[in-house]
């Protein structure tokens, strides 16, 4: 299948041309998510504990966020994510070099905890000292029960974040994932969940429903909460999917040059049109293009019964949307869904050059919806200050606040299928329920505090 | 690769300790020199524990100063700066951040890779007013090492020599805003402080202005708070400037018998007589904490009841004395983040006062902490949110958790609460009777 040019919905906020975070970062985030394994920065203690921490705390709060959704566990007793380690390269190793450390922790991890896999990430610092991490390797393999896996990170030294992603997908498909014995034609994998996003188990339950009604079902996420075991079996599955073009492209490039496995070339969906496609998509695949179709009608009717209550507060609303260059085709249409009316939008910028004129890096929204490009924030509050609306969406806080209008996010992430954006809407219909301005917003003084 | 020597893999490195030590100052600005992966995640804690600004500033926080961040500027380094030096980037942040904030002082602190490629930055530092270097960075130790770095560097370079001291007043040395409830705390020891005549001249850092920074020497007595974070500081402010210190033996003060012992130094320190204004706190906070106690505990339900304690070693150890000594607890397993040079004297003394042998883990990992948990079977546990998910590993998740050390990541305080002194002990009553209610 050719490779279609795909959209960015959930791209970051990056400044233009810096090449963010560390590889060594990027590079975590897969490894992490790999529970029976464990995972080992050869670098000062520092670089473990940053992603260490980082990564444990999302996990805390998208645990909460995703509560009452299946079991965190792959299995019993399993832990939910992998043991992380460190070389904690100190100044003696600085000088003398760190290899020897490096050898004494894989076979300390080895020892303690008999992992089938043991990965690797160098550091900036390890890399500076030039130690010989796949030197190490080599000569260990034989005495260690577990499988070693290095991924060339460096820290930063090699590129930003991203990069990291890609080599740590690389090195897994290229060193441990096996040739398919046979393909089970009822699996699929997931390529590119983000395993820092709160909303991933969210998204996943979505995917994983809609997965359900075409009598498919996920074998390998790769990489969240996999095994190494999954890892290994994932060319056994019919095609793969991808959650975002950013983070599951790549690896399904390298399936399919490796293993002939096809993948549906677009990202999760979100809102009925996407989402529409997305299952004709699934359709094309399977051979089953009218089943599809019919489940696709069967949601989008179930969609517009459970979005039927909320029209009562929605419709008529008057909106402004303040957006980024980016696609906002399921904003538009999810407002339009309300019924409600939309005055503006407004195009703040940030995410990359102009790729031609507005507003085509917005999607195909309706052509009649007026698009204003803007310099600053301030143009933007001048502009909501103009329209009025009750309800203004923004990717961004503005220097406004106004009697009469409700300010709500546009969430960097969408959450995906058709349940994903009614959730967005109930936001909406709450806050659209209670007093516009609460009253902390009056100010600290006793004067500004009585009601006005 | 884990003993007790090596850092803690669930404490920041150093690094951290130095941005922390910078941030704490009202008037000062922490700088990393160095990739935007180091600064990323102390920014994010930093702006977590000291929170300043609302809401947050698209077009100053998505500059590559800022990378998309409230707090903690950066030069973000690419592999180039590593083989041809990072001075271009250096300066261009330098006048930037100056633009920003002309009259702060600018904390740089180097990053590991930066270190081992040895530039002379102290040139640039000199072009752009008040900048102050920290050089050493993340593998010379963990989070408490990097505040003494930092902490030393001040000294140098900030304090000023005085001609006179301030009669009865002291500075307060070693709390920063990584410790959770620094505000509370830093607020309660003023008060009590306060109540014995005695002034704080200085904190260092957490809350401090540069210009007490500054007249730091004009103090009568240093106090440390926490021997971990304050020693390197004193030793160098009593070189430097003379000046003498208590704090760093005995426990700190949480409870009742150690405020009172850690207050009774600083008054005898400063030769007056604490006698009438400790007695009416101790007798304050013992009249409005009796009742409930002997309500609650006379009955022996909670007598013995096995506790985890998991913090920087100094608060650990002096938790574990008031819990053993006032509440009739057993701390079975206590968890070192930090060790101090006296810590494990003041586990000898413990052990010998309240006849207890607690197992001690010192800056264990996540396994460890797992594994101890398991084998000890505490029925209450106290610490981070690392020791609340490996209580979930080790299947404790049902046991009650009470969050005292740094990262929390579900819960922020606003009200006045500290962990510290007089006002602490009600905290701690309060939340452990609320966590073990259902056996009272």
């Amino acid at each position: 299948m050719a490779d279609i040019k795909l959209k960015t919905k959930d791209a970051c906020s990056v400044p233009q041309g810096l090449p963010y975070g560390c590889t060594l970062s990027g590079a975590f985030a897969v490894l992490d998510q790999i529970v029976d394994s464990a995972c080992l920065v050869h670098g000062p203690v520092g670089c473990a504990h940053l992603n260490l921490a980082g990564h444990r705390s999302m996990a805390f709060r998208g645990e909460k966020v995703a509560r009452e959704s299946a079991p965190l566990r792959p299995s019993p007793g399993a832990p939910l994510t992998a043991r992380v380690f460190s070389t904690c390269l100190g100044e003696d190793e600085v000088i003398f070099g760190g290899e020897e450390s490096l050898r004494e922790a894989f076979r300390e991890v080895d020892r303690r905890f008999h992992p089938p896999l043991i990965t690797v990430i160098s550091s900036c610092v390890s890399s500076v000292i030039g130690d010989h991490v796949e030197g190490v390797i080599g000569a260990l393999q034989g005495e260690i029960g577990a499988s070693l896996l290095w991924v060339e990170s460096d820290g930063f030294i090699s590129g930003g974040f991203d990069l990291g992603v890609n080599q740590a997908y690389r090195a897994l498909i290229e060193k441990l994932v096996e040739p398919p014995k046979t393909r089970r034609p009822d699996c699929v994998n997931i390529l590119g969940e983000k395993a820092l996003a709160l909303e991933v188990e969210v998204n996943f339950r979505e995917i994983e429903r809609l997965l359900d009604r075409m009598g498919l079902r996920v074998q390998t996420r790769f990489v969240r909460r996999a095994t190494a075991e999954g890892i290994r079996e994932m060319a056994q599955a019919a095609f793969n999917l991808i959650c975002s073009h950013e983070t599951g492209l790549y690896p399904a490039q390298l399936l399919r040059e490796r293993y002939e496995m096809p993948f549906l070339a677009a990202d999760f969906p979100v809102g009925r049109r996407e989402a529409r496609e997305w299952l004709q998509g699934l359709g094309q695949l399977l051979g089953r293009e009218k089943e599809a179709e019919k489940t696709a009608q069967q949601e989008e009717e179930d969609l517009l019964q459970r979005f039927d209550p909320l029209k009562r507060l929605l419709a008529g609303k008057r909106v402004v949307v303040n957006t980024v260059d980016r696609d906002i085709v399921w904003l538009t249409d999810l407002i339009q869904l309300g019924e409600m009316e939309l005055l503006q939008v407004n195009v703040l910028p940030i995410l990359q050059a102009p790729t031609g004129p507005f507003p085509a890096n917005l999607g195909p929204i309706d052509p009649a919806i007026p698009v204003r490009p803007v310099r600053d924030l301030d143009e933007v509050a001048s502009e909501v200050a103009r329209l009025q609306p009750d309800l203004c969406l923004g990717a961004y806080r503005i220097p406004l606040e106004r009697e009469g209008t409700v300010f709500q996010p546009i969430p960097m992430v969408p959450a995906v299928g058709y349940r994903g954006p009614l959730e967005l809407a109930t936001r909406w219909q709450r806050a659209l329920k209670v007093p516009y301005r609460e009253g902390w917003r009056r100010g600290r003084s006793y004067a500004d505090a009585l009601w006005r | 690769m884990r003993s007790g020597d090596r850092p803690n893999l669930l404490l920041p490195c150093s690094l951290s300790g130095a941005v922390m030590a910078f941030e704490g100052i009202r008037g000062a600005t922490a700088l990393v020199n160095g990739p935007s992966g180091c600064k990323f995640y102390v920014a994010a804690l930093v702006d977590a524990q000291d929170l300043r600004e609302d809401p947050l500033d698209l077009g100053r926080h998505l500059s590559p100063l800022y990378f998309g961040q409230p707090r903690v500027a950066c030069t973000c380094l690419q592999q180039e700066e590593i083989i041809y030096g990072s001075e271009g980037r250096l300066r261009t942040a330098l006048e930037q951040l100056r633009a920003q904030r002309p009259n702060d002082l600018i904390g740089i602190v180097n990053s590991c890779a930066l270190s081992i490629t040895g530039e002379d930055l102290q040139g640039i530092c000199r072009e752009h007013g008040r900048v102050a270097l920290v050089e050493t960075s993340g593998f010379t130790g963990d989070l408490a090492a990097g505040f003494g770095q930092a902490g030393r560097v001040l000294v140098r370079e900030v304090m000023l020599p005085c001609a006179e001291r301030r009669p009865n007043a002291i500075n307060l040395i070693g709390p920063m805003i990584g410790q959770y409830n620094w505000r509370n705390d830093r607020q309660e020891l003023k008060r009590m402080l306060g109540r014995l005549g005695i002034a704080v001249n200085a904190v260092l850092t957490a809350g401090a202005t540069l210009e007490e920074i500054a007249q730091a020497p004009r103090a009568s007595l240093n106090v440390v708070v926490g021997e971990e974070y304050g020693e390197e500081i004193v030793r160098e402010m009593a070189a430097r400037f003379g000046l003498p210190a208590v704090g760093m033996e005995g426990y700190s003060p949480y409870g009742i018998r150690n405020t009172t012992g850690w207050l009774r130094q600083i008054a005898e320190a400063l030769g007056m007589d604490a006698t009438g204004p400790l007695r009416e706190e101790i007798e304050g906070i013992t009249s409005r904490v009796y009742p409930y106690l002997a309500r609650y505990l006379s009955g022996g339900t909670l007598k013995g009841l096995p506790v985890a304690i998991f913090a920087d070693g100094s608060m650990v150890l002096a938790l574990a004395d008031f819990l053993a000594e006032y509440l009739g607890l057993d701390p079975v397993l206590l968890g070192w983040k930090t060790v101090g040079r006296g810590t494990e004297g003041l586990l000898q003394r413990f052990s010998q006062e309240r006849r207890l042998e607690p197992r001690v883990l010192r800056r264990p990992d996540l396994e460890e902490i797992a594994q101890g948990l398991r084998e000890t079977s505490p029925e209450l546990i106290l610490g981070s949110g690392f020791e609340q998910w490996a209580a979930r590993e080790a299947g404790l998740a049902g046991v009650p958790f009470l969050r005292i050390a740094s990262p929390i990541w579900d819960q922020l305080i606003l009200s006045e609460r500290p962990f510290l002194g007089y006002k602490g002990v009600l905290f701690w009553i309060e939340e452990i009777l609320n966590a073990l209610r259902e056996r009272i």
